[in-house]
C-alpha cells in the first residue's frame, strides 16, 4: 500500500493472524529499504562523530591505545581561552568574499538571462572553474600569486610596477585565498541564480516591457523577488562554509603567514601538538556554530532550507 | 659518545627497573611490553629471512627514482628465500603513519615517524636489543631507547650546520668562514649589501627544514645536554639560554630582512637550485644536505666546489661546535609477522647497502670513518658533540610538556609563527617571553 | 532609454562580460602556456608570452610517467565505477522508502541525513580513520569507494524530488498485478529515475574525480595514487619545474574539460536540482 498516499483499504476478512503479520510486514518494509542507506550513514557518519563526542572528553594523544577520561577539560578550555577563538576573524575575509561572490554570480547571471551575443559560451566560461580539481586549483594560483608570477606580469604589463607580496604579505594573504576561493566557487552561485531566474514565468517580463520598465526596474522588481530564496540560501551557506574553510588555505599556504583557519587550527592541534581530544572538542564547537547559523536561518527564514553545501 | 657507553653500562641494571616502572604507570602497557623483550635478538640467529617484507618510508624520491628497489634487489641476492620487499613511501610521513600506529598497520619495517613519545616505543616497536650488546657495533642509540632497551637504529648520522655558496660570500667580501654568531649575521648583511643573493633561506613552505632546526639545541654552545636541561628550565628562551640561540639565528636574520623575501611560495627543489646557482648564499641544514646541493649546483651549470658546509653559528668565543645526530630511525613493527627478516633488513640497510655513504650520512657502524663531507667542520676546529640522552625514566619528559605547552619543537607551525612574527618585526624578547609563559605552564601542567 | 546610454549600457555590459571571461581563462591559460615551454624556455620568458613550439608535449610526457597519472587515472575509474553504482544504489533506496512510505521515525530518518550534510566532516577523519581500519578497508580502494558510497546525501535529494513526480498510480496498478514492493522499486522506480540518476551521477562524478583528503589519507600506497594524489605527490620532486607541474595540472583539468563541454546541460540542471529543494 502506498501508505501516505492512498487510504488502507479495510481488509476484508478481519481475522487475527494474517492481519498482524501483514501489520508487522508493513511496518518493516520501509525498514529494509533504508537498511543499507541508513546502515552505511551510522557506520560512517554517526559511528565517528559518536566518538568524537567521546574523544573530546580524553586527553587521547591519537597514538596512544590508553585515554585518559579527562571530563569537561577540553570544553573548559574551549570556553576560557580566547586565542583560540582569534583564527575565526580570517573567516570574515571568507565571508567578505562570499558576498562579493553572490553579487558577481547574481550580476551575471542577470546579464545573461537576456539575449547575449555568445550567451553559452560565456556562461561556460564563468562556470568552469567550479569543475576544476582543488588540487590543480591550488597549483594555478601559486603560479598566478607567487613572485613575478601571472598576477604580477599582468599588472606590470599595465604599467603598475613593484606589487605586493600576495601571499607573502600578511596583510593580503586572507584577502589574496578569499579571492581564490571567489574564483573557485562563484560560477555555482551562478548557475544557481540562473536556474532560479530562468524559472520566472516570462510573461511578467512582457508585462513590463509594456510598462515600458527600464532594465533597472526590471531587476529590482521581477527578478530579484524571483530569486530572493536562492540568493538568502546562498548567504546561510557563506556563512557556514566561511566559518568551515579548510582546503584552499590548507593546500596553498598550509595555514602559514596568518592564514590558519579554524578548521586548520583544530587539525593542527591534533596532528602537530597531538591533543586528539581538544581538536575533538574543538571540531564540535565548529559543528555547533554551523548549526547554530542554520538554526537562524530555518527560525527566520522557514520557507527557505539550507540542506546542502 | 665517549661517556655515555660507561653512563649505559652504569644504568643497565637500573634499566629493568625502570622499564617495568614505566610499563605500570603508562597502565596499558602489560599486554604490548613483557614478552618480546628477551626473546627478541636469539631468534635472529635461528631462522634465516624468508617471505615478504613490507617497508614504510618517508623517502618518496628515492621510492619513485627506484633507488630502493636496487637495494631491494641487493637485499634478495643476498637471502634468495625473500620473495619480495615492497616499499610504501608516504608524502605526508609524520602525519599519516602516526595515525597508523594504533592499528598495527605500519609495514614489518618503518621509519619512526615524528610524533612518537618515547615511552610509547614498547607497544608498537620490537626491541632491536640491548644498549650494551649494541653499543659495541652502532652509533646513535639514545634518541629511541628507554632505559637500556633499543627500540631504533639510526639510518645514518648528521652533523648540524650551514650549507652556503662559496662564490656568493667571495662576492659579497666575506673571506673568513665566519663561525661566531655575530661574524655570521655581518656575513649576511654583506651578502645582503654588496650581491643580489639571498642572504639565508627559510625554507618557509615546505616547513619540514624549519622543524629540524631543533637539531641545533645546544650547538651554539657545546651544550650537549641542552634538551635535557630545557626540562628544568622556566625560561629557556631567556637571553643567552640554549633554545634562546637556537632561535635568535632565525629570528635576527629574518628580522633584519636578511632572508627571501616571499616565505610563502618558497618551495625546497627550488632552493637546492638557488644556493647551487648563487641565488641563495646560506641554508641551515645538516650536512645530508651537502651532496644534494652540490648535485644541484652541478645542474644549475655551477661547479660542486661552490658548496661549502659551516658549523652552526657559536655563541662562545673561538670555539664552533656541531651536534652529530641519527637521522630518520628504523623500527621493526612489534606485531609484524616476519621480524626476523624485518632485522635483516635494517641490518642490511645500515651495514652493507651504502645507502649511508650515498646520502653522505656519518655511518651508524662505529667501524666506519667519518664521511668527507664533515672535513670543512675538523678544519675550522669545530668540536662534534652527541647529544646527551634523557636521563633514565624521563625519556619521554620533554615531549611530554612540549605537548602540554603546545609548542611544537620540532614541528613546522611554531617556527612559522616566529618567523611571521620577525618579518613583522615583533620584539624577540616579547616573541620569546611568549615562548617561555607557554614552557613553564607545559611544565607545571606535565611535570 | 535614449540610444546612446542604450549603447553605452550595452557596451559595458560586454566589457564586463569579457572581463570576467579573461578572469575565468587567464590564469588557466598561463599555466597551458607554461606547460608546453622548455625548461630554458620557461626560465627566459614570462608568463605571458605563449610558448614558442605549440606542439612541444614533453613536458606532458614527463608528467604522465614520472607522475604515474596513468595509474591515477585507472584507479579513480575504478573508484568512480564501483562507488557512483552503489551511491546510485543507496540512493535510490533511501528515496524510495522516505518518498513512498509513511512509518514511525521518517522524520527521524530525514533528520539524520540532513543532519549528516552539515558535519564538516574534515574534522571527523581521526574517528573515521579508525572504522576504516576496523573494516580492514584501509590502503584499499575499498576506503575511498565506501566513504563515497555512504556518505552522500546530495543524491538522495536528486532522487526524493525526481520521484515526486512520479505518479503513484503505477505503484497501485503494479501491486495490484501482486508485485512485491522490491519489484516496483526495480522494475518500475528505478528505470522512471534515470533522469535523475543521470544528474546525480555527474555531480557525484565530479565531485569523486576532485576529492583530495580522503584518497590522500586513506590511500597512503603509491599504486593507489588517484588522480588528485597524483597530482599533489608529484609536486615534491618537481618543485621547481613550474613547466612541469603546470603540465600535470592541465592533464588533470583536461579530463573535466571534455566531460563539461559534452555534458554542459546535464551539469547545469544536476546543480540546480542538488543545491535548492
Amino acid at each position: 500500500m502506498i501508505a501516505d498516499k492512498a487510504p488502507d483499504p479495510k481488509p476484508t476478512k478481519p481475522r487475527r493472524g494474517p492481519t498482524t503479520r501483514r501489520r508487522v510486514v508493513q511496518a518493516i518494509t520501509p525498514w529494509a529499504f533504508l537498511a543499507l542507506p541508513l546502515g552505511l550513514l551510522i557506520l560512517l557518519t554517526y559511528l565517528p562523530a559518536f566518538n568524537l563526542i567521546r574523544y573530546s572528553f580524553t586527553d587521547w594523544d591519537g597514538i596512544d591505545p590508553e585515554q585518559n577520561w579527562v571530563g569537561l577539560a577540553n570544553y573548559r578550555r574551549m570556553a576560557t581561552d580566547p586565542t583560540l577563538y582569534r583564527v575565526l576573524l580570517v573567516s570574515l575575509f571568507y565571508l567578505v568574499g562570499a558576498v562579493a561572490q553572490i553579487a558577481i554570480a547574481l550580476y551575471f547571471a542577470t546579464i545573461l538571462s537576456f539575449k547575449v551575443f555568445a550567451k553559452n559560451l560565456f556562461k561556460g566560461i564563468l562556470f568552469f572553474p567550479y569543475l576544476i580539481n582543488g588540487v590543480a586549483v591550488g597549483y594555478v594560483f601559486l603560479y598566478l600569486f607567487r613572485k613575478d608570477g601571472t598576477l604580477d606580469t599582468t599588472l606590470a604589463f599595465f604599467g603598475l610596477q613593484d606589487p605586493p607580496l600576495w601571499l607573502g604579505d600578511p596583510k593580503l594573504i586572507n584577502a589574496s585565498l578569499a579571492g581564490t576561493s571567489v574564483w573557485r566557487f562563484t560560477g555555482m552561485n551562478f548557475v544557481l541564480f540562473l536556474g532560479a531566474i530562468q524559472s520566472i514565468p516570462g510573461d511578467l517580463y512582457e508585462a513590463a516591457e509594456l510598462d515600458g520598465a527600464n532594465s533597472w526596474r526590471r531587476f529590482w522588481h521581477i527578478i530579484l523577488p524571483g530569486v530572493r530564496r536562492v540568493v538568502t540560501l546562498s548567504f546561510i551557506l557563506a556563512i557556514s562554509g566561511a566559518l568551515a574553510v579548510f582546503e584552499i588555505p590548507y593546500v596553498m599556504t598550509g595555514g602559514g603567514n596568518g592564514s590558519k583557519t579554524f578548521a586548520i587550527q583544530a587539525v593542527e592541534m591534533a596532528f602537530v601538538h597531538r591533543k586528539v581530544g581538544l581538536a575533538s572538542a574543538m571540531a564540535l564547537v565548529l559543528l555547533g556554530m554551523v548549526l547554530a547559523v542554520t538554526w537562524i536561518q530555518r527560525r527566520f527564514f522557514p520557507d527557505e532550507r539550507a540542506e546542502l553545501t | 659518545m665517549r661517556i655515555k657507553m660507561q653512563a649505559a653500562a652504569a644504568i643497565g641494571a637500573l634499566a629493568c627497573l625502570v622499564l617495568s616502572g614505566c610499563g605500570g604507570g603508562a597502565s596499558d602497557s602489560p599486554a604490548t611490553s613483557g614478552g618480546p623483550s628477551a626473546s627478541g635478538g636469539g631468534d635472529v640467529a635461528a631462522e634465516a629471512p624468508a617471505g615478504e617484507l613490507k617497508v614504510l618510508t618517508h623517502r618518496t624520491d628515492l621510492d619513485q627514482d627506484g633507488t630502493l628497489q636496487g637495494y631491494a634487489d641487493q637485499f634478495m641476492a643476498k637471502y634468495p628465500e625473500v620473495t619480495k620487499v615492497e616499499f610504501e613511501s608516504i608524502t605526508a610521513y609524520d602525519d599519516d603513519v602516526p595515525l597508523r600506529l594504533s592499528t598495527g598497520d605500519f609495514g614489518d619495517v618503518l621509519s619512526i615517524p615524528n610524533g612518537v613519545t618515547n615511552d610509547q616505543l614498547a607497544q608498537f616497536f620490537e626491541p632491536i636489543g640491548s644498549k650494551a650488546d649494541l653499543s659495541a657495533k652502532y652509533r646513535f642509540l639514545d634518541s629511541f631507547a628507554v632505559g637500556e632497551q633499543v627500540y631504533g637504529l639510526a639510518q645514518g648520522g648528521i652533523a648540524t650546520g650551514v650549507v652556503y655558496n662559496k662564490k656568493v660570500f667571495a662576492d659579497a667580501g666575506v673571506t673568513t668562514a665566519p663561525t661566531s654568531y655575530d661574524d655570521f649575521l655581518a656575513a649576511l648583511e654583506a651578502v645582503k649589501a654588496n650581491t643580489d643573493a639571498v642572504p639565508l633561506y627559510t625554507n618557509y613552505k615546505d616547513g619540514w627544514p624549519l622543524g629540524d632546526l631543533q637539531r641545533n639545541m645546544g650547538v651554539a654552545k657545546g651544550n650537549a645536554n641542552a634538551k635535557n636541561d630545557m626540562t628544568g628550565d622556566d625560561a629557556p628562551w631567556a637571553e643567552g639560554g640554549d633554545a634562546y640561540w637556537l632561535d635568535s639565528l632565525l629570528y635576527d636574520a629574518v628580522d633584519r630582512g636578511l632572508t627571501e623575501a616571499d616565505p610563502t611560495t618558497t618551495n625546497w627543489e627550488e632552493s637546492k637550485t638557488l644556493l647551487g646557482s648563487g641565488q641563495v648564499a646560506t641554508l641551515v641544514l645538516q650536512s645530508w644536505a651537502i651532496s644534494q646541493m652540490q648535485t644541484a649546483a652541478v645542474d644549475a651549470g655551477a661547479s660542486a666546489d661552490d658548496i661549502g658546509f659551516l658549523p652552526v653559528p657559536s655563541a662562545v668565543a673561538g670555539k664552533s661546535y656541531a651536534a652529530v645526530l641519527g637521522d630518520r630511525y628504523y623500527a621493526v613493527n612489534a606485531k609484524s609477522a616476519n621480524k626476523v627478516t624485518a632485522k635483516a633488513w635494517v641490518e642490511f640497510m645500515i651495514e652493507e647497502s651504502g645507502y649511508d655513504a650515498k646520502e653522505g650520512f656519518v655511518s651508524t657502524l662505529k667501524s666506519a670513518p667519518l664521511p668527507s663531507n664533515l672535513s670543512a667542520l675538523s678544519d675550522l676546529g669545530t668540536e662534534l658533540f652527541e647529544p646527551t640522552a634523557a636521563p633514565a625514566g624521563e625519556e619521554g619528559l620533554f615531549d611530554a610538556i612540549d605537548t602540554a605547552a603546545e609548542i611544537g619543537f620540532s614541528s613546522a607551525p611554531y617556527r612559522q609563527a616566529l618567523v611571521d612574527k620577525a618579518r613583522q618585526h615583533t620584539a624577540k624578547a616579547d616573541a620569546f617571553g611568549e615562548l617561555n609563559a607557554k614552557w613553564a605552564a607545559g611544565r607545571a601542567a606535565a611535570g | 532609454m535614449k540610444p546612446i546610454l542604450r549603447l553605452s549600457a550595452k557596451a559595458a555590459k560586454y566589457v564586463s562580460l569579457l572581463v570576467a571571461a579573461v578572469v575565468c581563462v587567464g590564469p588557466l591559460t598561463v599555466v597551458l602556456f607554461a606547460s608546453l615551454k622548455t625548461k630554458q624556455e620557461y626560465a627566459t620568458t614570462g608568463p605571458l608570452d605563449p610558448p614558442a613550439d605549440w606542439l612541444n608535449f614533453a613536458n606532458f610526457g614527463t608528467a604522465f610517467t614520472n607522475g604515474q597519472m596513468m595509474r591515477g587515472f585507472v584507479n579513480t575509474a575504478i573508484i568512480l565505477a564501483v562507488s557512483l553504482t552503489g551511491a546510485i544504489f543507496v540512493g535510490t533506496l533511501a528515496a524510495y522508502a522516505l518518498d513512498r512510505f509513511a512509518f514511525k521515525g521518517k522524520k527521524l530518518v530525514y533528520g539524520a541525513f540532513l543532519l549528516a550534510s552539515l558535519i564538516p566532516s574534515v574534522l571527523m577523519q581521526v574517528a573515521t580513520f579508525h572504522i576504516i581500519y576496523g573494516l580492514g578497508l584501509f590502503n584499499t580502494r575499498g576506503a575511498a569507494i565506501v566513504l563515497f558510497m555512504g556518505t552522500d546525501v546530495i543524491a538522495i535529494y536528486i532522487f526524493l524530488q525526481f520521484m515526486a513526480s512520479i505518479p503513484i498510480s503505477l505503484d497501485e496498478a503494479a501491486m495490484i498485478d501482486g508485485a512485491s514492493r522490491w519489484t516496483i522499486y526495480w522494475r518500475i522506480v528505478l528505470p522512471l529515475l534515470r533522469p535523475a540518476i543521470a544528474t546525480a551521477v555527474i555531480i557525484k562524478g565530479i565531485a569523486i574525480y576532485n576529492e583530495f583528503y580522503i584518497p590522500f589519507l586513506y590511500m597512503p600506497s603509491r599504486d593507489l595514487g588517484v588522480i588528485s594524489t597524483s597530482l599533489y605527490r608529484f609536486k615534491g620532486p618537481y618543485g621547481a619545474q613550474w613547466e612541469v607541474i603546470a603540465a600535470g595540472t592541465i592533464l588533470v583539468i583536461l579530463p573535466t574539460l571534455v566531460l563539461f563541454l559534452f555534458l554542459q546541460r546535464h551539469i547545469y540542471r544536476g546543480l540546480v536540482a542538488g543545491a535548492v529543494k
